[in-house]
C-alpha cells in the first residue's frame, strides 16, 4: 500500500498481540498508540481492516505534522470508550453536532491550528471533531462583514462591480 | 540524470548552504522535457489512498508532471509528499517565491524518479518523504531542507525502487476557505445564521455558489426572507428540501391570495368567553386568542399574551398599572418580549372613571417589567392627536405571533401593533389607524440602553415617521365585530364595499417588503398621512374579495369575526360556531 512504509518487524511494537499502532507524521515523528484510541478514526480504522486482511501490519503515514498529530491524539484519548453519535458510522446523521464543553476548550487555538486540526480530522475521518471544529470556526466569522470575512476566509473578491451591485442574493434585508 | 544525483550525494550532507547553491532552477528545469498540461486529479484517493485531490490551478501545472511520469513505464507508482510543514508557519502562508522553491523541489524530485527507476524496477517498495520547513523568512529552506537532508539521503541510500505519494495540501490554498472541501466548509456554514450567509455570498463566487445550491442554507435565508423560524415539527419529520418546498409554497400563497376550498374546522374548541374569543384548529397548528371589540365600552377584562402569543393572564377590572412610583392609567398592555410591557395611555375616552389629566398621558409608554433596574420609555404620538381629546385607542387587534408549531412559525419578534383611535359611540365611517411593527419600539430601546432614572421621553419625530404608518382606514367603521386582525406583520381588515366584501391585507415585514421592492411589486405603499403627519413605513398592500362563503354570512350579518392566521383566515360564523377556516395555501 502506497502510504505505508513497509517497515522492518522490529519496528512494528509487537505486531498481533498488542494492538498498538505506528503512525508517522509528515515530520517524521513517530507516533505509538494503541489502536483502540484511534478507532474513533474511521481512517485509521479502515487501515486496521486492511492489516487484519493481509496480516501484515505497517505503520500509517499522515500528512500532517506531529504536532497537529498529537493534538488529534489527545482529543481521541480523551474521548476513549465514549460513545458519540457522529463517530457512529451506523447511525443516522445528527444533523448539528451538539456543543461540547470540552471540545471547545481543546479548540482554543489560533486560526492556522484550527484549521490544521479541521483537516486532520477530516482525512482522519473523525467527524465529532470535524463538526466542532467547524463550529469554532464558525464562531470567527459570525456577525463579521462580508469584507471582514473575507480577511478571515483568506478570500479574494472575484466579483466584478457590476456583479457585487447587483441585487443576486434574493434576501435584501 | 544518476549523474546529476551523484553529484549531490559526494557532497557533504551536513553542508546545506552549498547545496542550495546548486540547486537552482537552470540545472534541473532543461532535465525535464514535461509538457504540462492542466489536469484536474493528479492521483485520487483511492488510487494511491492519502493522496490528495489537486484542484487548483496551481497545483495542475504540478499535476501535470506527475500525470506525465505515471503515464510514463518507468515507476509503477509514482507520487511525490509534499507534506506540510514542520516549521512555525504552515504551507498555507506560502506565497511567490517560495511557491516557487516547492515547484522547483517538484521538479527535482520528479526527474530523480525518472533517473532511478530504470534499475531499480521490481524491488521492494518504499516511501520517502520530503520534508519542508517553510517560513517567510527563509523561504529557501524548502529546497534545502528537501534536497539537503532528506531527498539526497533516500535517494542514494535506496537499493529498492521508490514508491512515493503526493500529498499536496493546498499549495494553492493559501486561505482557510480554499484549503478546505465543500463539505467541511458546508458543515461550518451550517452553523451560520442567515445575515452571516448573506455576508458569506458577497465574499466570493465560490461561496456564493456554495451557499446557493446547499438546501439547508437555502432553506435558512429563505426563512428569514420570508419571516419564519424553523419548527419543532418539520425538524423531526419532515426532509430540509420538503420544508423548503412548503415554504415556497406558503410564500407564494401569501403572494398571491387565492382563495382555497374552506377547511371546515370540526370545532376541537372554540370557546366564547365573552369578551375573550379562543380558538384552536384540531391539530392545534393555529391557535388564536384575542379580544372581539365588544359594544360594551368599558370591557373590564383584558387577556394578555406574551411574546409567543401564548396568552398569560388576565387582567380582571384593572385601570391601573402601579409601576414604580408612578402610576400610569390604562385599559391595555402588551407584552413587547420578555423584559417589556407596553401601555396605551391614550385612553381619555369620556365615559371612563377617571379621565385622564396629565398630558404626558397621550403617548405610549413602555414599561420594563422588572421594575428595579430599569427605565420606561414614553413615546409620544404625533402633535396633531393630542388635540383630538375624546379618543380612545380601540384595541383591535393582539399582538400576536406565533408559537412553536408547525413546520415553520412567524417570528414573535416581528410583530406589528395597530392601533384605532377611535370616539366611542361616534358612527363614523372611516378611522385612524395608526401600524407600529414591535421592533420599533424594542430596537430604540436596545439603541438607548437604559439607565435608571426618569423615564425617556422620545418625541413623534424620533420614532414615528420611520417607524410607524398612519393611514385613514374606510369601511370598515365601528361594527358589532371586529374588521381588523393581525398575525405577526400582517394586518387584515374586512370591508363592506360593494357587494361582496373584500378583504385587505397589509404586510409589514421589512424583509418582503424589500423582496417586494426588489421585484419591482407595484403593491408597495409607502408610508400615509393624515391630517399632515407624515409617516414613511412602507408595506404590501393586496386586496382581494371575500370567498364566496363568508361573504354570504357578512350579508347575511352572522359573520363573527375574521382573524388572521399562519396559513389563511379564520372566518368565525355566529351559527352554531362552527369555524371555517379559509386557507390562502
Amino acid at each position: 500500500m502506497p502510504t505505508i512504509v513497509s517497515v522492518d518487524d522490529s519496528t512494528v511494537p509487537g505486531e498481533g498481540s498488542s494492538r498498538l499502532l505506528l503512525l508517522v507524521s509528515s515530520d517524521n515523528k513517530h507516533i505509538v498508540v494503541e489502536e483502540d484510541i484511534m478507532s474513533r478514526s474511521r481512517f485509521i480504522s479502515k487501515q486496521v481492516e486492511g492489516f487484519e486482511a493481509t496480516s501484515q501490519r505497517h505503520a500509517i503515514l499522515l500528512p500532517f505534522s506531529s504536532f497537529v498529530l498529537n493534538k488529534v491524539i489527545e482529543y481521541c484519548s480523551h474521548y476513549r470508550g465514549y460513545y458519540l453519535l457522529e463517530d457512529d458510522p451506523d447511525a443516522a446523521p445528527p444533523g448539528r453536532s451538539p456543543v461540547r464543553e470540552w471540545d471547545q476548550e481543546f479548540l482554543d487555538v489560533d486560526r492556522n491550528m484550527l484549521l490544521r486540526i479541521i483537516k486532520a480530522a477530516h482525512y482522519l475521518e473523525i467527524k465529532s471533531l470535524v463538526g466542532s471544529c467547524a463550529r469554532a470556526i464558525a464562531d470567527m466569522i459570525r456577525g463579521k462583514t462580508t469584507e471582514e470575512m473575507r480577511e478571515i476566509l483568506g478570500v479574494e473578491n472575484d466579483f466584478t462591480p457590476e456583479e457585487e451591485h447587483s441585487p443576486s442574493s434574493k434576501c435584501t434585508g | 540524470m544518476p549523474g546529476f544525483f551523484r553529484h549531490y550525494s559526494e557532497r557533504n550532507p551536513t553542508n546545506e548552504a552549498s547545496n542550495t547553491a546548486v540547486v537552482g532552477p537552470r540545472q534541473i528545469l532543461p532535465c525535464l522535457p514535461v509538457q504540462l498540461e492542466p489536469v484536474k486529479t493528479c492521483i485520487n484517493r483511492e488510487g494511491v489512498q492519502s493522496a490528495f485531490t489537486v484542484e487548483h490551478s496551481t497545483s495542475c501545472e504540478f499535476a501535470g508532471i506527475l500525470q506525465q511520469y505515471r503515464s510514463s513505464e518507468a515507476p509503477t507508482k509514482c507520487a511525490i509528499l509534499l507534506s506540510e510543514s514542520s516549521g512555525q508557519k504552515d504551507s498555507m502562508s506560502l506565497h511567490g517565491k517560495q511557491r516557487e522553491s516547492l515547484l522547483r523541489v517538484a521538479l527535482l524530485i520528479g526527474s530523480a524518479i525518472a533517473g532511478m527507476t530504470e534499475h531499480q524496477r521490481g524491488v521492494k517498495s518504499t516511501v520517502f518523504r520530503t520534508l519542508y520547513a517553510t517560513s517567510d523568512d527563509h523561504p529557501e529552506t524548502i529546497t534545502r531542507f528537501s534536497l539537503g537532508l532528506d531527498l539526497r539521503k533516500h535517494l542514494y541510500s535506496l537499493e529498492k525502487p521508490v514508491e512515493l505519494v503526493v500529498l499536496w495540501p493546498h499549495l494553492s490554498g493559501m486561505s482557510l476557505l480554499s484549503s478546505l472541501p465543500n463539505d467541511i466548509l458546508l458543515e461550518i456554514l451550517e452553523d451560520l445564521d442567515w445575515r452571516d450567509l448573506i455576508a458569506c455570498k458577497r465574499t466570493c463566487h465560490r461561496l456564493d455558489t456554495l451557499v446557493g445550491t446547499a438546501v439547508l442554507l437555502h432553506y435558512t435565508i429563505e426563512l428569514a426572507a420570508c419571516g419564519m423560524l424553523d419548527g419543532e415539527r418539520g425538524r423531526l419529520t419532515l426532509p430540509i428540501r420538503e420544508r423548503l418546498d412548503r415554504l415556497k409554497q406558503h410564500r407564494e400563497a401569501w403572494r398571491n391570495l387565492t382563495w382555497t376550498e374552506p377547511t371546515i374546522s370540526p370545532t376541537s374548541w372554540v370557546g366564547l368567553t365573552p369578551p375573550i374569543l379562543f380558538a384552536r384548529s384540531v391539530d392545534n397548528d393555529e391557535y388564536f386568542a384575542r379580544q372581539p371589540a365588544t359594544n360594551t365600552h368599558r370591557c373590564t377584562t383584558k387577556a394578555v399574551c406574551n411574546s409567543h402569543g401564548e396568552l398569560l393572564f388576565s387582567i380582571v377590572a384593572r385601570d391601573y398599572w402601579s409601576i414604580g412610583t408612578e402610576e400610569y392609567q390604562s385599559r391595555n398592555g402588551w407584552f413587547l418580549n420578555e423584559s417589556y410591557i407596553l401601555l396605551d395611555l391614550f385612553t381619555s375616552d369620556a365615559t371612563a372613571a377617571r379621565p385622564i389629566q396629565s398630558p404626558s398621558a397621550r403617548c405610549l409608554v413602555v414599561v420594563p417589567i422588572s421594575l428595579s433596574d430599569a427605565r420606561s420609555y414614553r413615546f409620544f404620538q404625533p402633535e396633531f392627536f393630542q388635540d383630538l381629546t375624546h379618543w380612545s385607542h380601540r384595541i383591535i387587534p393582539w399582538c400576536t405571533g406565533d408559537v412553536d408549531q408547525g413546520y415553520f412559525y412567524a417570528d414573535p419578534e416581528d410583530r406589528l401593533l395597530s392601533l384605532r383611535p377611535s370616539t366611542p359611540g361616534s358612527s363614523l365611517s372611516s378611522q385612524f389607524v395608526i401600524d407600529i411593527p414591535v421592533r420599533t419600539f424594542t430596537e430604540y430601546i436596545q439603541s438607548h440602553p437604559e439607565e435608571d432614572g426618569a423615564p425617556v421621553v422620545v418625541p413623534w419625530e424620533e420614532w414615528g415617521p420611520r417607524g410607524a404608518r398612519i393611514t385613514l382606514e374606510t369601511g370598515t367603521g365601528h361594527a358589532r365585530w371586529p374588521r381588523t386582525s393581525v398575525h405577526g406583520m400582517r394586518q387584515l381588515s374586512v370591508r363592506e364595499d360593494a357587494l361582496r366584501g373584500s378583504v385587505t391585507v397589509l404586510d409589514y415585514h421589512p424583509r418582503r417588503v424589500a423582496r417586494a421592492l426588489a421585484r419591482g411589486d407595484a403593491q408597495v405603499v409607502h408610508g400615509g398621512s393624515v391630517g399632515g403627519v407624515v409617516t414613511l413605513l412602507p408595506c404590501i398592500e393586496t386586496t382581494v374579495p371575500l370567498p364566496e362563503g363568508p361573504a354570504r354570512s357578512l350579508a347575511a350579518g352572522r359573520m363573527l369575526g375574521a382573524w388572521l392566521c399562519k396559513n389563511g383566515v379564520l372566518f368565525v360564523e355566529v351559527r352554531d360556531f362552527s369555524v371555517a377556516v379559509l386557507y390562502f395555501c
